[in-house]
């Protein structure tokens, strides 16, 4: 539980005529990492399946496409598997290509249905300002013999551009009415004894002529009407091709969900990709499967494969795991867990697994700092009576209730009031020095926890250095325990003794000469360096360690608070007092408990993450039959 | 712009400066081997493939794009606001390549993997989703796409020109002035200290477009005056708005020239080709971009000129790649490359 799970490349060597039965089968498994590294370029030159990956990628835009228009939802389950040949393949993608063309043309059909019921809230809102317009609009309908005249839109950006332009053929283009989407402008010039001479510019400016409605000359009301005729037409048109839509995808609902079923199955030589190389008939697949799988996948291949086959498997080597992928637990009541480890990051192959700890420490910080019973449950029934909702972070919700109704019971608070309970360990605000102690202990135990686990992490990874006189090595451990030491016997006797001062002095010399051999730069630079890095550490640590203080402090906090509603509510007759003791429960719960959270978090992430956790893991993502 | 990302991009800058590739530093690459020569530039590996030399050439390009965008990267790092907003839009020129690039793939029912080919991978700060628009089956489709996006203006163009069959050329001449419009507009915003020189300096580089492409738009392509003017962006600098609705108006090349203001009129008067013309505006633009980067107090301006500069010796590079792949004159590499 603490370290992934162990990991085997494997390297399989079949017949290219057998790769898309083997990938299947690997699919199937749902053990198999595909490995897409370029290991064997050179001698298997070729990435086999390359015709098959566009047949596919084309015929599953189509389907993408018509899925998205129909709205039908994919098959949720899959029958038997059987292997897709690409001939099935490109049949498929030619009959998608062909539904396609005859479900656009209900997509432009709506497409124009909107633009018509724009243009037609657009001419409305003209319609609305010709008044304003001092011109016999009829003449847009008849025309003139020597003049042009036109009404249109243009995107505002490029009006004054284009009243400049036009103005050099004679054009003028007069506004009259604007939007932030468009400028209604009326243009004017010197009809053209051949062609259209302005059609050009107004084209690249984005003009859009607006026809009007020949009522307009002299009866707007019946302009108003027709518009809303069109408009009621355009609504119709639109249902009418949506009926036709539903009752198209019903006639093909069969064939869509087989197509999706095929597309599903071919899929898994399609996510291959790079991870299988071959030259000439013979293949090979590279990937990582969880030793546990090993043997499964052996059978599995065994039972598939008709042809010769051989599947090699090794540990990883040590420079290779930065590319190994990593199991995360699929504990359920540890899913909202995971997700928050995996807000940092995803553990390194090899790393330890920070859930578990992640987890334990979490509930328990969170508890000592928001320890209340009644706040405790209440945590639990919002988790459970909102379980639908929040999904997997009802554990959450739960194990912290739990916690911070446990932690009530030791510190004897019910919804802040302090004597109802007896302490069953002590109230907070009874010793503040002790709880001081007990956050700074916990802290030291926290930090040191880290270390250690930093230490394991780096001689796994080998890397022997790091483990020894890295910020988080066993040197560094050592002065930060002889200081421990030294600041306690200089608190209790009056100097740092003996020991810690050799210790702590030993340890930092090493450190010194450490980063004095790391770091290359002219004497003056070095020597500053090397003194600015030992004082980070040096603070680091002093700092890391008072940052747990906080642990008291939001104990303290939660009493402090409570007494706050307390003091509030006795000013009050008997209904304010208790409206206000439910009311300041409640601010209490939202504020508090949300600042709880964040600071739980910061205290996992900065003070302990940081320490072990290199995050930069990759997550174990094998192929799959899904739709 | 605060002074720790005026010193961060000063700093960076002199750092990068030795990337630049003046044409004296050209001169020697073109007699070397030509892969040994640009390995610095990661370009061996595409020279000694086995592509054609079409897809060598784009493959080199894309190469030298992404030295571009990396140092984009790093300069705009310190930068928030209108400051990183010029300078992510200057390079923005390479995401409207790839939607004139797909317009034109779909246009000339190109397939998919040809048109992917011809796409710069951009950085997710400038990069267009073109997915979705290389998954378009056809013409009406991309259209319908790119209605559906920020590009709706262009879509509602081209799909006119689509309607009457007609290449389209005007629809790629708009992509270039909303391109240049949103250069000057951003330019105007950018925050004290020294907002002049940034203007100015994108004034300098509006100059040379318009010349070129007034030039381009009358005489090579026939676009009438109002067209032709519509599709240029005024200059603070010369090529100012009333400069421009006067020489759209002027029927040759030769009196556009010599209509031309100081110091255009000298330096283009005996330019007797569009191309030679381009030449001499590059080595005039490349001498006051230079100086602004040498001696410019604007650290923003002088990021600008940086990335001008490394634009400009890149595709000089290029040319040299190219011609060497095509197997071309000496001299005619010499001059592409403007050695």
């Amino acid at each position: 539980m603490f370290t992934p799970v162990s990991m085997r490349h494997v390297s399989i060597q079949i017949l290219k005529e057998d790769l898309p039965r083997a990938s299947l089968a690997l699919a199937e498994s749902g053990a198999f990492h595909p490995d897409r590294r370029p290991l064997h370029e050179r001698e298997l030159p070729r990435v086999p399946g390359q015709a098959y990956r566009q047949v596919f990628h084309r015929a599953a835009t189509r389907l993408d496409k018509i899925t998205r228009l129909t709205a039908l939802a994919a098959p949720r389950g899959l029958p038997s598997p059987w292997v897709v040949e690409q001939t099935e393949l490109e049949a498929l993608d030619e009959r998608l290509g062909r539904l396609w063309a005859e479900a656009s043309t209900f997509e432009a059909g709506l497409h124009e249905v909107e633009q018509e019921l724009h243009l037609i809230g657009q001419l409305e809102a003209a319609l609305e300002n010709f008044a304003d317009l001092d011109l016999d609009l009829g003449l847009l309908h008849d025309g003139l013999r020597f003049m042009d005249l036109r009404i249109g839109l243009v995107p505002p950006a490029n009006l004054p551009q284009l009243q400049e332009a036009l103005g050099l053929s004679g054009h003028l283009a007069k506004p009259f009415r604007s939007t932030d989407e468009a400028v209604y402008v009326l243009i004017v010039g010197p009809k053209a004894e051949r062609g259209d001479p302005i059609q050009s510019v107004l084209d690249a400016a984005g003009y859009r002529p607006l026809p009007l409605p020949p009522e307009l000359r002299d009866a707007p009301d019946r302009a108003r009407a027709d518009l809303h005729r069109r408009r009621k037409e355009q609504f119709e048109r639109r249902r009418r091709l949506q009926d036709d839509l539903h009752a198209w995808a019903r006639t093909h609902a069969d064939e869509l969900e087989r197509a999706h079923i095929v597309l599903a199955l071919a899929r898994p030589f399609v996510d291959l990709a790079d991870a299988a190389r071959g030259d000439g008939w013979f293949s090979l697949i590279s990937g990582w499967v969880p030793e546990p799988d090993l043997a499964r996948i052996r059978e599995t291949l065994a039972d598939t494969l008709d042809h010769p086959h051989a599947l090699e498997a090794r540990p990883p080597h040590p420079d290779e795991r930065p590319f190994v992928p990593s199991i995360m637990p699929r504990v359920p009541w540890l899913a909202p867990f995971v997700t928050l480890v995996r807000q940092y990051g995803i553990p390194r192959y090899g790393e330890v697994d920070p859930t578990l700890l992640f987890t334990a420490s979490f509930i328990l910080m969170f508890g000592m700092m928001f320890g209340d019973l009644g706040q405790g449950l209440v945590f639990m029934g919002l988790g459970w009576a909102l379980r639908r909702r929040i999904g997997p972070f009802t554990h959450f919700m739960l194990a912290a209730g739990a916690s911070s109704a446990l932690f009530g019971l030791l510190y004897g608070s019910v919804f802040g009031y302090e004597h109802i309970l007896p302490a069953l360990w002590i109230s907070p605000m009874s010793d503040p020095m002790y709880m001081l102690g007990v956050a700074l202990i916990w802290g030291i135990g926290f930090i040191c926890l880290g270390c250690l686990i930093a230490i394991r992490n780096r001689i796994v990874l080998g890397d022997w250095r790091d483990a020894l006189f890295g910020n988080n090595g066993a040197v560094a451990l050592a002065f930060y325990l002889s200081l421990l030491a030294g600041g306690l016997h200089l608190a209790r006797e009056g100097s740092p003794g003996a020991l810690p001062a050799a210790v702590g002095g030993g340890a930092l010399a090493l450190l010194a000469w450490h980063k004095w051999r790391e770091f290359e730069a002219p004497l003056g630079e070095r020597i500053l360096v090397v003194f600015i890095e030992l004082f980070e550490t040096f603070t680091g640590y002093v700092s890391n360690t008072l940052s747990f203080l906080r642990l008291a402090a939001f104990a303290l906090n939660h009493v402090a608070l409570a007494v706050a509603v307390f003091t509030l509510a006795d000013m009050m007759q008997t209904t304010g007092h208790w409206i206000t003791v439910v009311l300041g429960n409640v601010f209490i719960l939202v504020l508090e408990g949300g600042i709880v959270v964040i600071q739980t978090l910061r205290l996992e992430y900065y003070e302990g993450f940081s320490r072990f956790f290199s995050g930069d893991g990759h997550p174990f993502r094998p192929l799959r039959l899904s739709t | 712009m605060d002074p720790a990302a005026s010193a961060y991009l000063n700093g960076r800058i002199s750092a990068l400066s030795p990337h630049l590739l003046p044409p004296t530093r050209l001169e020697p690459l073109l007699d070397r081997d030509l892969s040994a020569a640009l390995a610095p530039w990661g370009l061996a590996e595409v020279l000694e493939s086995d592509l054609p030399p079409r897809a060598k050439n784009r493959a080199a390009e894309h190469r030298l794009i992404g030295h571009l965008l990396a140092d984009l990267e790093i300069l705009v790092r310190p930068l928030s606001g209108p400051a990183r907003e010029l300078l992510v839009h200057w390079a923005r020129k390479y995401e409207l390549a790839n939607l004139k690039a797909l317009i034109r793939g779909k246009w000339h029912g190109l397939a998919r993997a040809a048109i992917e080919a011809d796409l710069f991978a951009l950085p997710a700060t400038i990069g267009l989703p073109h997915e979705t628009l290389l998954d378009a089956e056809d013409v009406p489709e991309l259209l319908l796409r790119l209605e559906q996006g920020p590009y709706r203006t262009f879509a509602l163009q081209a799909r006119r020109a689509f309607e009457e069959k007609r290449e389209p050329f005007a629809l790629e001449g708009a992509i270039d002035r909303h391109y240049n419009t949103g250069l000057a507009r951003r330019a105007r915003g950018v925050p004290i200290p020294h907002p002049f020189e940034v203007q100015h300096l994108v004034g300098d580089l509006l100059d040379q477009f318009d010349i070129q492409w007034l030039l381009r738009y009358r005489f090579r392509y026939g676009l009438p005056p109002g067209e032709a003017y519509y599709l240029l962006t005024p200059s603070t600098r010369i090529m100012t708005r009333e400069r421009l609705l006067a020489l759209v108006e002027l029927d040759s090349p030769e009196a556009v020239t010599a209509a031309l203001p100081p110091p255009f009129d000298h330096l283009l008067g005996e330019a007797d080709t569009i191309s030679e013309v381009d030449r001499r505006l590059e080595g005039y633009i490349q001498e006051r971009i230079e100086g602004r980067l040498r001696h410019g107090l604007s650290a923003l301006g002088r990021a600008l000129a940086f990335l001008v500069l490394r634009e400009l010796g890149l595709r000089r590079l290029l040319a040299l790649v190219r011609g060497r792949t095509l197997g071309l004159d000496a001299q005619l590499i010499r001059f592409a490359a403007g050695v």
